[in-house]
């Protein structure tokens, strides 16, 4: 066998070898193309456990959690340490796989044949070597479809990293408003337990009955008990936060710093946020670039609908009587039963599918968008209405029966129970306050990014400790601007501004002082 | 305090009768039209002031409640012009006098409402004496409720007062359900109510009762307020002497310290003011000696409230637990704490002692040696003579007259 009866192979292979040297993936499986894209959206991942080694993660998380924890550090811990995250890189990998697979041809086929002469002569054999041609001549195409394809599978993670984010950011939120909650609630149950220490003394004096004072005790333990849910309400709120931030069950001596702020001064423009959605949601570019990957598909399959199995060889042989032969080979299969319909219409199905989760996605976004606004604007409604007019007006009834209790006009049972109120009142606000947050939690998930009034949340924060001066102080202040970030404690009993019925304008209600005669 | 000059538009008092004196307020003064004694009373909505620290829109007679004290002669002929500013009917019903029956001021029985704007003529000749009283009988729940009456003071011809009156005082009693914090009173409360008024004036604001040693004293007190009302003078006995039945016969007169004047009745009082000094003279239902207050506080007397007091405190800051010992600390704290608006302490006004822990229907009856005959003046607080007033004589708690304190038996 002369070499030259060989290099018939050469142009076969060297193509091939060639083409497969253009169909790799970025060593990072393209997660600093994600990481890019998301960090585009506004979303920071600063480090995440795909990009440090596990003693360099376990110091970040070690230095974070020996801080008060605020919503920024809460995410940063979620991407850092959650397994998600890891998830998510091992997703990017499986796309990549298929980047790789599609750009490497079908390996070839090596026959041979031995013959043994059943009466004279020697033996005969033969070789050959064939090579999918289709695949060959596919193989550019198909790279291309598989490098689009992985686009997708790119946005695709970013937008699960997104969706991580604020799933942190959703629990962050409610950990913080379930210990708010829980100190009110604490609060209720110190005032009842006042009431009853009260009732009790009268009691043991002489002076209330048996009734009127487990009217009293039945109060506190029901505050009591309304404390203690909220106190376990609290602490299944911090280990939910805890595991979205990829924590174990050790790992909680944790503590969340300040409280909910009140909302931002402006929000932003409806239409703008739309707008926005449609143009950044990374699931929204993922479902897009799954359409345009089957639209190629498509084009593809209608270019070479006539094109079926073919095979181009060589083959080398020698008889028994030692002739001996060699030279090319082809197969091809006819399209005689089958002319590729069926892999058409699946193509194009598959074409009119990525197409409907496209248009449901957009339709889905723009809903999300509107609920999660609306939602805001209820919210922040609500803090507006509590803030301005009914804790005011609260913290005007607590002033106004202590004040009747110093004067012998009430008892001591009645500032007490409009205390409770307050707290009750404050607890409302609470609540509203954090179905803000949460709203803006989910507007953010609905647009796709971080919002751009995201810029005007400030330091300051409405705890408990810093909303309580606001509570108490006179009305007019409380109606004003909003809450002091100072926390001051309590003011004593300060009356209420007076308010005189317009009827009487022309009085000259003086307050009063002692008369002496 | 307020300067008792009479109204010098007042009435000149027959003979040497002495000149009625509405503490706190005046006599109505009249002209004579044709031998008619022509009153004119306006009824209408006042600003009125209980005390300082305590207003109210209220309605009365010619700006004030109670309206103006008419005085007038048995045998006179009055006529008394009410003119209605208010935005309601009304009518006056002149209260035990004995007139003809359309005169009387009875709406609907006796004649038509005095409609808002309208002035109504009452005409009558004066048939008795003695101390009685005017108010409306239309709407009168509301209008009584509010502060529309006044006093009709009916002297006796001449010679008929002996012995003679040296000073002779007239007051209405009522109550009113000035809530606290309001300013106009509740006509629906027939029974919780906030203020208990001489002339509609709550202490300290009630003006004192002057008089000098000796002189005798004639005491005029009407009710229409919703309850009966002992009222008690220290220091002093009196006699009863008249009622809206006229001046008794001296045959009838009780001598008491105490006496009850029951709703719609008047009775007059008459003493010898023979004992210097600062008497007290008020109803002896103690709440009526209170202004505004709680009457469904829980009694805090006798409780240990050291625990409660931390705790409450740490919830309510402002909180003052205050009547462990007594509601005395109340009035020592009144002048210290801010109330609602529009609202005087339960019990306040001092003396020269400290706190006089009184409200409501309270006043001062002052006896002095060298007070002149027309003197309207308050003297100040009395100054009591060597010997003549109780003193500390022990610090120690376990004082005693070295033998066992009295006790009851343990049996």
């Amino acid at each position: 066998m002369s070499r030259a009866n060989y290099s018939g192979f050469a142009p076969l292979v060297l193509p091939a070898l060639l083409l497969n040297a253009c169909a790799n993936i970025p060593a990072d499986r393209g997660w600093v193309d994600v990481r890019n894209s998301v960090a585009a959206h506004g979303q920071e991942i600063s480090p995440s456990s795909n990009d440090v080694t596990d003693t360099a993660r376990a110091a970040t998380t070690e230095k974070l959690l020996a801080q008060p924890l605020h919503f920024e550090d809460a995410i940063t811990l979620g991407l850092l340490n959650s397994p998600q995250m890891a998830a998510i890189y091992a997703q990017l990998g499986l796309a990549g796989a298929e980047v790789l697979q599609a750009g490497r041809l079908s390996n070839p086929k090596l026959s041979g044949s031995f013959g043994f002469p059943l009466t004279s002569g020697g033996a005969g054999f033969g070789f050959g070597i064939t090579q999918d041609f289709l695949g060959l001549l596919f193989l550019p195409a198909r790279s291309r479809l598989a490098r689009a394809d992985f686009g997708r599978a790119k946005a695709t993670a970013g937008a699960a990293v997104m969706q991580l984010a604020a799933g942190i950011g959703h629990s962050y939120y409610l950990a913080i408003e379930a210990r708010q909650n829980a100190e009110l609630l604490a609060l209720i149950e110190q005032a009842a337990d006042a009431a009853s220490t009260y009732a009790q003394a009268l009691f043991d004096a002489g002076n209330l009955s048996e009734l009127q004072l487990d009217v009293q005790k039945v109060a506190s333990a029901q505050a009591e008990l309304d404390a203690e849910d909220a106190a376990a309400e609290r602490d299944m709120a911090r280990l939910q936060l805890n595991r979205e931030m990829g924590l174990s069950a050790t790992q909680t001596e944790w503590q969340l710093a300040g409280g909910l702020s009140l909302p931002i001064a402006q929000e932003d423009d409806a239409q703008q946020l739309q707008t926005l959605a449609a143009a950044q949601r990374l699931d929204l570019q993922a479902a897009q670039a799954e359409l345009a990957v089957r639209q190629a598909a498509l084009a593809f399959a209608r270019s070479t609908r006539w094109l079926f199995n073919a095979e181009l060889g060589s083959d080398y042989a020698r008889d028994t009587d030692r002739d001996r032969s060699a030279g090319p080979s082809i197969s091809l299969a006819l399209p005689v039963f089958e002319q590729g319909q069926s892999r058409l219409l699946r193509a194009q199905a598959e074409v009119e599918l990525a197409q409907a989760q496209v248009d449901e996605l957009r339709i889905d976004i723009s809903n999300e968008v509107q609920s999660a606004i609306e939602q805001l604007k209820h919210a922040r409604h609500r803090v507006d209405l509590l803030g301005t007019r009914l804790l005011p007006l609260r913290q005007s009834i607590v002033e106004q029966t202590q004040t009747r209790a110093n004067y012998g006009l009430l008892g001591v049972f009645e500032p007490l129970q409009a205390k409770q109120q307050k707290y009750a009142a404050e607890q409302g606000y609470l609540n509203a306050i954090g179905d803000y947050w949460l709203a803006r939690v989910a507007l953010a998930r609905a647009v796709g990014g971080r919002l751009p009034s995201d810029a005007q949340i400030g330091a300051a924060q409405t705890g408990i400790e810093s909303f309580k001066p606001l509570m108490d102080q006179p009305r007019s202040i409380a109606s004003a601007a909003g809450p002091s970030s100072q926390s001051s404690g309590e003011n004593t009993a300060q009356p209420a501004p007076s308010r005189q019925p317009a009827a009487n304008s022309q009085h000259a209600h003086s307050s009063h002082s002692g008369v002496s005669p | 305090m307020e300067n008792l000059v009479p109204n010098p538009a007042a009435p000149k008092p027959a003979g040497n009768r002495a000149p009625v004196q509405t503490p706190n307020g005046r006599s109505l003064p009249y002209r004579l039209v044709n031998g008619v004694k022509e009153f004119h009373l306006t009824a209408e909505e006042i600003d009125h002031e209980f005390a300082p620290g305590c207003t109210a829109k209220c309605w009365g007679y010619n700006g004030s409640t109670p309206g103006p004290t008419i005085e007038a002669v048995e045998g006179d002929r009055v006529r008394i012009l009410v003119s209605n500013h208010l935005r309601e009917p009304t009518t006056i019903h002149w209260h035990g006098l004995l007139l003809p029956n359309g005169m009387d001021g009875v709406s609907g029985l006796n004649q038509a409402p005095i409609k808002p704007g309208e002035t109504w003529a009452y005409e009558f000749t004066l048939r008795q004496a003695g101390t009685h009283m005017y108010h409306p009988h239309a709407d009168e729940l509301v209008q009584m409720a509010f502060g529309m009456m006044g006093l009709f003071i009916i002297h006796p011809k001449a010679s008929a007062d002996e012995p003679a009156i040296d000073r002779d005082y007239a007051m209405l009693l009522h109550n009113w359900a000035l809530h606290p914090g309001t300013y106009r009173p509740d006509p629906a409360v027939m029974l919780d109510f906030d203020l208990w008024t001489f002339n509609s004036k709550i202490y300290p604001a009630t003006a004192p009762l002057l008089a000098r040693t000796g002189e005798r004293v004639r005491l005029r007190i009407g009710n229409l307020s919703m309850w009966n009302h002992p009222i008690h003078l220290h220091g002093h006995r009196f006699w009863v002497t008249g009622s809206d039945g006229d001046r008794w016969p001296r045959s009838a007169w009780i001598p008491e310290v105490t006496h009850i004047i029951g709703v719609g009745q008047t009775r007059d009082f008459e003493f010898i003011a023979d004992n210097p000094g600062d008497w007290a003279l008020h109803c002896h239902m103690v709440h009526h000696t209170m202004n505004a207050m709680g009457h469904s506080v829980p009694n805090p007397v006798g409780a240990k409230l050291a625990e409660a007091d931390a705790k409450i405190r740490s919830v309510l800051p402002g909180n003052m637990s205050m009547g462990s010992d007594g509601m005395s600390e109340m009035a020592d704290m009144a002048g210290m704490m801010q109330g609602p608006p529009n609202t005087v302490p339960m019990m306040s006004g001092n003396g020269s002692f400290g706190s006089i822990e009184m409200g409501g229907m309270f006043t001062v009856l002052k006896v002095r040696d060298d007070l002149a005959a027309d003197d309207t003046r308050d003297p100040g607080w009395y100054r009591h003579p060597p010997g003549t007033q109780a003193k500390l004589v022990s610090f120690d708690p376990q004082f005693a007259l070295g033998f066992a304190r009295d006790k009851p038996s343990d049996s």
